[in-house]
C-alpha cells in the first residue's frame, strides 16, 4: 500500500515533525499567549507542549493499530466506504484550512514587515508554486528538505538569543500570578502554534520500524518544539515590559530591529528569511497532506495532480481574506476546529477499533 | 521542470513592485523636533550627501544638508520635508533624535510613534534632550570637520563609555517607557553660545512617566545613580577634594576609577507602613591620580576609604533626592516591589507614594589598585 | 519507416549479426573482406603462400603495425615449411569460420590469414596504439601526489588505475555502444565493495544506449544520468586515475571510454565535486579549512550579487551606517538598475573567459589587457558600473573558479543568474525563496539510488566527516554511505601502535 521505497528514518520523521510544527505561528506565539496568561505565557506555552505530548501519544496509538495504512486508507475499513470517505473528506478540507490560515498569515506578516506594494497574488503564487514543487515528491524527498533545514533553527535561537543583552527578568515574577485558570486559557492559545503533529495521523507507515521508534521521534520532535516555543515566548516577555508587548504582534522580530551590528543591520529582515523557511515547510507538509487525501480518495494515479489540486484550493482563501479583523475570525475558526481534528476524532477512532476490535489485516509486519 | 519554467517566467515578467532605489534615497541622519510657541512643531533634519571633490579620483567630501518643516505630526512634517526635497525621504538609517527642552515637557511618546510603527524605521538610533532648542544644534551642519549628526552620535556613544548616560536606544527605552515601576532618564545635552560654538553632555534628564520633570542630573550624579542600577560603562571616573590641608591645590585631589560596582536594591516596610528602601553601593576603585603618593601604606588607603565612602555617600543621597523631587523612579524601585513586594505594591499609589519613601544610599569605597607607582 | 529499417540494415552490422560463415575457396573469402569494406585504400592484401597453399593476410595499414606483421607472420610463415600457423606465429591469434566476425576484427586493426581450401580464418593481434605521453591533466591540476593523467588509449588508463588497486576484486566489464562507432567502454568496479544493485543499473543503462555514435564520455554521461534537465553534474568527471582509484574504493563504479581521458564516476554526490586530491595531501586541519573555504566559495558565488542587489534597491537598510554613504556615493551617477548593472558585468566577465579559452596562444595576451580595461577603473568611470559592483563580481569570478570540478564551476556561474533575477523582483524574499527551491532540487536529486545531497539531506553525522571537513584518515573508520557500500568498515586500529606504547 504504501511505496517500499518511500520510508524514512526516526530521525527524519522527528525532523519533518519539528518543521511541520513550528511555523508561521512562531512570530505572535508570545503577544497571543500573553494576550491571555499575561506575564505567566511561558508557564502556558511548556503546558500547551505537555498537553499536545499526550495528543501525540493518542495518534500513535491509534496509528500503531493500522501499522501499514494512512488515516484515509483505514477509516473506509472501520466505518465503510460511505462514513469513512466522508471522513477522509473532512480531513482533506480540514488540511486544506490549515494549508490557507498558514499562507493568510504568512502574508499578512510580510505586507507589514516587507512589502507595500507588490499584488498579492504575485507573494501567494511565488510561495504556491514552490511549495507544489516539493510537495509533488515522495515522503522521503520531503523528509530530507525539511531535515536539512532544521539547522536554520539553530541560527534563530542564535539571533532570539542575541536579545538577551537588554533584559529584565523582574517582568516575569511574580510567577504564577495571572493564576492557574488563566495559564491553562494562554496554553489553548499555545497550542493551535503546535499544530503539525497532526501529520502522523498519514505519515505513520511510512516511518521505519514505525511501531517502535515513532513514539520516542515524535516525542523528541515535541519536546524540542515545546523547549524552542518557551525559550522564545520567555526571552520575548524579559525583554518587553508588560504594557508594551501588547503593543507588539510579532514581537521576535521587533525586538531584533533594535540592534545594529558593525556588518549588518536590521537583523530582523534575516530572522524574516530564516522563518519564511520555516512558514513553507509546514505549508508544504500540508498541501502534501491534503494531497495525499485526495490521491487516496479518489484514486489518482500521479501524487502531483492531488497536491496541485490541494495547493490551487488553498490559494484562493487568502485572496479574499483581507484585514485584521477577519483573519483573526479564520484563525479562531480553524484553532477550533483543529481539536476535533487533531484529538476528537482520532480518539473517536481509537475508541471504535477498540470496542470493534478492528485492526489492519497485516499484523505480521 | 514546467513549474521552475513557470517560476522563472513570472519573476520576469513581474515588476519591482517594491523596488526603493538607493540611488534615490537621501539619507536622513539626525532629527530635532522642537515645539514652536503656537504650539505646532518644528523639525530640522541633518542629510548627509556626498560633495564630488572633482576628477573623480580625488574622493568625495560627506557634507550635510539642512532642511526644516514644520507640522502638527511628525508624519506631517515628513510629508512637508518630503516636498522639499529632491528624491526620496528616507530616514530608516537615522542614528539621532534630538528633543528640544520645551517639547519634552509633554508627552514623548506620541512623537516617537512614528519611528516604532514603520518597519523600516531604525530603532537604534539615539534619543537626547537639548537644554535649550534642538534645531540649534542641527543648524550647526559641522562641528569643526565632523558633520554634526555623527558629532553628537559619538559624543553620546563616549558618554555611554564614561557613564555618563545609560546605553539607550529608540527601542530599549520603549519598555521602560510603558513600564509604571520605573522611570527613564534621557541624556541631556547643551550647545554654548561661546566663541567657539561646543555641544557637550549635561548629565541626565529626569523623565516623570513620558515628560521631562525639569530635573537634570549632573554628570557626577548621573554616574552614581547608573551605579546604583548596575549600569556602569567602560570607564566610570571620580575626582574629588580628600585633603584640604595641602596647599598645592593639584594634590588636594584624588582621581578614582571603578573597577567594580555592586548595587542592591533593600526594600523594608517600616513598623508605620512607609516603604523604606536602602541602596548599599559598594565599588572597588583604582586611584589614577594622587601626586601625595603613599598608597601602599595600609592606613593611608583605610582613611582615604573612609573620606571617599563619605563624599559619594553624599552625592549619592543628594542625588536619590532629586530624583524624588523630580517624582523619577530611574532606579526601577517600583519593578523591585512588584516582583519581589507584590502586596507591597498593590497597596501603594507608586505615582504619589514614590517623593514620600525613605530613600536613601550607603557608598563603600575600596581603593584595591594605585596604578604602576605607589 | 521502410526505408529506415532497410538503410539501418545495410549500416548497423554488429559482430553479432547472423554469421555468414566462410567458403573453402580463398578468393571467395577475400573477395567478401574487400567487398564488406568497400575496396577501402588502406585495405593491404599480400599473397602469403605457405605450406605449398595458397594464403593471403588482410590488414588496414592504418592500424596495424606493419613491423610486427613483417616479423610475426610474414617471416615465420615464408621460413617455415611444414609446420602449422599455431606454431609459426609467435603472437597472439583466434581463429573463426564466420565473415563477419573476420570483418569487424579487420576493422580493429587485426590482420587476417585466409588460407585456400580451408575455412579457418586467423585473427591476428597486431593493432597498433598511438598513445601520447601520461602528462598531467591542465584542469585537475594539484601541488602535491600523483601527477600522472589519463590519456587517450583505455588500456593504458586501465593500467594506471589497476597499479593503484591491486586486488582479483577489481573488476573490469567491457560493453561496445554506438553502432556506428563501435567504441569500447569499460565499466570498473571493486567486486562486492561496489553494491550489485549499483552495477547491475549501471549495466542497464549503458545497454540501453541505441545511439550510433559515442564520442566523448559526455554523450555517455546523458545517455544515463537520472534527471537531464538538473543544472548540476550527477556523474563526476575526472581525468585523475588517483581519484578514481579512491572512489573506487568507496563503493563506487567508473566508466571509461576508448579515445577520451575523461573518466565518468557514479554515484556522484554534490560534496564529491567539491573534494580534491589535494584534501589528502595536506594535513587535515589544512584540508579541512580548505573544504570550508571551498563551501563558501559556493554560497558566495551564487548569492553575493544578489545580495548586493537587493540590498541597494530594496532593503538598504541593512547596509551599516559607516558603509552606506561610500556604497551610495558609488551609485550616484549610475544610469542603470542595478540588475542591468550585474548582469552587464557578469556577461562581460563571460564573454571574457570564453575568449581567453578560444584565442589561438600567440594572440591571448591581449585578452588580458582588454579584460582589465572592462572589469576595471575605465568602466567605472565611464559610470556605466559602480565601484562595489566591480569588487562584487570580482569575487563571485574568483569564488566560482575555486570549485574543484569545471562543471560545477560552470554551473555556479549560470546558478547566479536567476538569483540576481529574483532579487531584483522581490529583494531577500526572492532571496530566499530562490535559495529554498535549489535546495529542494537538491534534496530531490538522485544519482544512481543515492541521494545528491548527502550528507545533508538526508543527515547523516557520520559522513561529514569527509565532506565539509576532512578529519584525519584513522578517523574515517568507515566508507561514506552515499554509494552504499557493501562493506562499510574501512579502517580499523591505524593507530594501534600509539596505545601499544603507552603500555609499555
Amino acid at each position: 500500500m504504501i511505496n517500499k521505497n518511500d520510508t524514512i528514518t526516526p530521525l527524519q520523521s522527528s525532523l519533518l515533525i519539528v518543521q511541520s510544527q513550528v511555523g508561521v505561528g512562531i512570530l505572535s506565539l508570545p503577544y497571543s499567549v500573553h494576550a491571555i496568561a499575561k506575564q505567566d505565557a511561558w508557564l502556558s506555552t511548556f503546558l500547551a507542549g505537555f498537553i499536545v505530548n499526550g495528543f501525540i501519544w493518542l495518534i500513535i496509538l491509534l496509528a500503531k493499530r493500522f501499522p501499514s495504512q494512512s488515516l484515509f486508507q483505514y477509516t473506509p475499513q472501520l466505518f465503510g466506504k460511505w462514513v469513512g470517505n466522508s471522513l477522509s473528506l473532512m480531513y482533506i478540507i480540514y488540511f486544506i484550512l490549515v494549508g490557507s490560515l498558514i499562507l493568510t498569515l504568512y502574508l499578512n506578516v510580510i505586507y507589514k514587515w516587507v512589502f507595500d506594494e507588490t499584488p498579492i497574488w504575485a507573494t501567494l503564487l511565488l510561495m504556491v508554486l514552490i511549495s507544489i514543487y516539493l510537495a509533488k515528491e515522495p515522503l522521503r524527498v520531503i523528509a530530507r528538505f525539511h531535515g536539512f533545514v532544521t539547522v536554520l533553527i539553530l541560527g534563530l535561537i542564535g539571533m532570539v538569543a542575541y536579545s538577551y543583552i537588554t533584559i529584565d527578568i523582574r517582568y516575569i515574577l511574580p510567577v504564577g500570578q495571572s493564576g492557574i485558570l488563566n495559564i491553562f486559557k494562554g496554553s489553548k492559545e499555545a497550542a493551535i502554534s503546535f499544530l503539525g503533529y497532526e501529520l502522523l495521523l498519514v505519515v505513520f507507515p511510512c516511518i521505519l520500524n514505525g511501531r517502535k521508534s515513532a513514539l520516542k521521534a515524535a516525542t523528541y520532535a515535541n519536546l524540542f518544539v515545546t523547549l524552542l516555543y518557551g525559550f522564545v515566548v520567555f526571552t520575548s516577555l524579559i525583554v518587553f515590559s508588560p504594557i508594551e508587548i501588547e503593543l507588539v504582534p510579532e514581537p521576535i522580530l521587533y525586538m531584533l530591529k533594535a540592534f545594529s551590528s558593525r556588518v549588518v543591520d536590521r537583523i530582523d529582515l534575516l530572522l524574516l528569511s530564516i522563518w519564511m523557511v520555516c512558514v513553507t515547510t509546514s505549508y508544504v507538509t500540508y498541501i502534501y497532506l491534503g494531497g495525499k487525501g485526495i490521491q487516496t480518495l479518489f484514486s489518482l494515479k500521479k501524487q502531483s495532480t492531488a497536491v496541485i489540486i490541494a495547493a490551487f484550493l488553498t490559494y484562493w482563501i487568502p485572496l479574499f481574506l483581507q484585514g485584521e479583523v477577519k483573519i483573526a475570525a479564520f484563525s479562531k475558526y480553524v484553532s477550533n476546529i483543529s481539536y476535533i481534528f487533531t484529538i476528537g476524532i482520532p480518539v473517536l477512532l481509537l475508541l471504535i477499533s477498540l470496542v470493534f476490535h478492528r485492526k489492519s489485516k497485516e499484523q505480521s509486519l | 521542470m514546467k513549474i521552475t519554467c513557470i517560476v522563472l517566467v513570472l519573476l520576469l515578467l513581474a515588476g519591482c513592485w517594491d523596488q526603493r532605489l538607493l540611488k534615490n534615497a537621501r539619507l536622513i541622519y539626525s532629527v530635532a523636533i522642537d515645539l514652536k510657541d503656537d504650539g505646532k512643531l518644528f523639525s530640522s533634519v541633518t542629510i548627509r550627501s556626498v560633495q564630488e571633490s572633482g576628477g573623480g579620483q580625488g574622493g568625495s567630501v560627506p557634507v550635510n544638508d539642512y532642511l526644516s518643516a514644520t507640522g502638527n505630526t511628525p508624519r506631517q512634517m515628513r510629508q512637508n520635508m518630503d516636498s522639499k526635497l529632491s528624491g526620496e525621504f528616507e530616514a530608516s538609517k537615522n542614528r539621532m533624535i534630538l528633543l528640544g527642552e520645551k517639547l519634552s515637557y509633554q508627552d514623548i511618546y506620541p512623537i516617537l510613534d512614528i519611528f516604532y510603527r514603520d518597519p523600516k524605521s531604525s530603532l537604534g538610533a539615539s534619543v537626547a534632550i537639548v537644554d535649550g532648542k534642538a534645531d540649534e544644534i542641527t543648524r550647526m551642519k559641522q562641528k569643526d570637520e565632523v558633520l554634526i549628526g555623527e558629532y553628537v552620535f559619538t559624543l553620546l556613544k563616549s558618554g555611554e563609555r564614561d557613564t555618563y548616560i545609560p546605553k539607550q536606544n529608540v527601542q530599549t527605552i520603549c519598555p521602560i517607557l510603558f513600564d509604571p515601576g520605573r522611570d527613564l532618564a534621557l541624556p541631556y545635552i547643551y550647545k554654548s553660545h561661546s566663541e567657539i560654538p561646543t555641544v557637550g553632555i549635561k548629565g541626565l534628564a529626569l523623565m516623570e512617566n513620558h515628560q521631562y520633570s525639569g530635573v537634570y542630573l549632573n554628570k557626577t550624579e548621573s554616574s552614581l545613580m547608573l551605579l546604583m542600577s548596575n549600569q556602569k560603562g567602560k570607564i566610570a571616573r571620580f575626582t574629588k577634594k580628600v585633603k584640604p590641608s595641602e596647599k598645592n591645590r593639584i594634590s588636594q585631589y584624588i582621581t578614582i576609577d571603578v573597577l567594580d560596582e555592586k548595587a542592591k536594591l533593600q526594600i523594608q516596610k517600616t513598623a508605620s507602613g512607609k516603604i523604606r528602601v536602602h541602596v548599599p553601593l559598594q565599588l572597588k576603585v583604582e586611584a589614577i591620580e594622587y601626586p601625595i603618593d603613599h598608597l601602599i601604606d595600609k592606613k593611608t588607603v583605610l582613611a582615604l576609604n573612609k573620606k571617599l565612602s563619605g563624599i559619594l555617600t553624599k552625592d549619592a543621597n543628594r542625588t536619590l533626592n532629586k530624583m524624588q523631587k523630580a517624582n523619577s523612579d530611574t532606579l526601577g524601585i517600583g519593578r523591585e516591589l512588584m516582583a519581589y513586594h507584590p502586596d507591597l505594591w498593590n497597596k501603594t499609589d507608586w505615582e504619589k507614594d514614590y517623593p514620600e519613601i525613605d530613600l536613601s544610599a550607603k557608598v563603600t569605597v575600596n581603593i584595591v589598585d594605585h596604578g604602576i607607582i605607589n | 519507416m521502410k526505408s529506415r529499417k532497410k538503410w539501418s540494415q545495410h549500416l548497423y552490422k554488429t559482430p553479432q549479426d547472423r554469421p555468414i560463415s566462410a567458403t573453402s575457396s580463398l578468393s571467395d573469402n577475400v573477395d567478401y573482406l574487400q567487398r564488406s569494406c568497400f575496396y577501402t585504400d588502406d585495405l593491404i592484401t599480400r599473397n602469403l603462400p605457405y605450406n605449398n597453399n595458397k594464403a593471403m593476410i588482410l590488414y588496414l595499414v592504418s592500424l596495424s603495425d606493419v613491423e610486427k606483421i613483417q616479423k610475426a607472420i610474414v617471416e615465420p610463415l615464408l621460413l617455415l615449411k611444414n609446420c602449422s600457423v599455431e606454431e609459426a606465429v609467435p603472437v597472439n591469434f583466434k581463429k573463426t569460420n564466420n565473415l563477419v566476425e573476420a570483418e569487424f576484427a579487420l576493422n580493429a586493426g587485426q590482420c587476417l590469414l585466409v588460407s585456400e581450401g580451408s575455412e579457418t580464418i586467423y585473427i591476428i593481434d597486431t593493432y597498433i596504439p598511438v598513445k601520447r605521453a601520461i602528462e598531467e591533466p591542465g584542469n585537475e591540476q594539484v601541488i602535491r601526489g600523483s601527477h600522472e593523467g589519463f590519456v587517450e588509449h583505455m588500456q593504458t588508463n586501465l593500467h594506471m588505475i589497476r597499479k593503484r588497486i591491486n586486488h582479483p576484486n577489481f573488476t573490469v566489464r567491457q560493453f561496445i555502444v554506438g553502432r556506428l562507432t563501435n567504441t569500447k567502454i569499460s565499466v570498473l568496479y571493486i567486486n562486492k565493495l561496489a553494491k550489485d544493485e549499483l552495477i547491475e543499473e549501471i549495466e542497464r543503462r549503458i545497454r540501453s544506449i541505441s545511439s550510433d555514435s559515442i564520442q566523448t564520455p559526455g554523450f555517455i554521461e546523458e545517455f544515463i544520468e537520472d534527471t537531464p534537465f538538473s543544472p548540476f553534474p550527477q556523474v563526476l568527471n575526472t581525468e585523475r586515475p588517483d581519484r578514481v582509484a579512491a572512489n573506487l574504493l568507496d563503493g563506487k563504479a567508473a566508466i571509461l571510454m576508448e579515445g577520451s581521458p575523461t573518466v565518468l564516476i557514479a554515484p556522484a554526490t554534490f560534496f564529491s565535486l567539491y573534494q580534491s586530491p589535494d584534501d589528502y595531501n595536506t594535513r587535515s586541519l589544512v584540508g579541512s579549512f580548505f573544504r570550508l573555504i571551498r563551501l563558501a566559495s559556493f554560497i558566495i558565488a551564487i548569492l553575493v550579487p544578489a545580495f548586493y542587489i537587493s540590498l541597494i534597491s530594496f532593503h538598504y537598510e541593512v547596509i551599516p551606517i559607516d558603509m552606506i554613504f561610500s556604497v551610495k556615493s558609488g551609485l550616484t551617477n549610475v544610469p542603470f538598475p542595478p540588475l542591468i548593472e550585474a548582469a552587464f558585468m557578469q556577461i562581460t566577465l563571460e564573454l571574457l573567459k570564453e575568449a581567453g579559452i578560444r584565442l589561438p596562444r600567440p594572440i591571448a595576451p591581449t585578452i588580458g589587457i582588454v579584460g582589465g580595461l572592462v572589469i576595471g577603473n575605465a568602466v567605472v568611470q565611464a559610470n556605466l558600473v559602480s565601484n562595489i559592483m566591480i569588487v562584487v563580481v570580482a569575487i563571485t569570478a574568483i569564488s566560482s573558479f575555486v570549485v574543484p570540478s569545471n562543471e560545477m564551476s560552470t554551473v555556479l556561474r549560470i546558478l547566479g543568474f536567476p538569483f540576481m533575477i529574483a532579487a531584483a523582483t522581490f529583494g531577500f524574499i526572492g532571496i530566499v525563496f530562490a535559495l529554498m527551491l535549489l535546495l529542494m532540487h537538491l534534496c530531490k536529486l538522485e544519482s544512481f539510488g543515492s541521494p545528491y545531497f548527502a550528507p545533508f539531506a538526508p543527515i547523516n553525522w557520520k559522513d561529514i566527516k569527509d565532506t565539509i571537513i576532512r578529519v584525519p584518515r584513522w578517523k574515517m573508520n568507515t566508507r561514506p554511505k552515499d554509494a552504499h557500500p557493501s562493506i562499510e568498515k574501512n579502517e580499523y586500529y591505524s593507530r594501534e601502535w600509539k596505545n601499544n606504547d603507552k603500555q609499555k
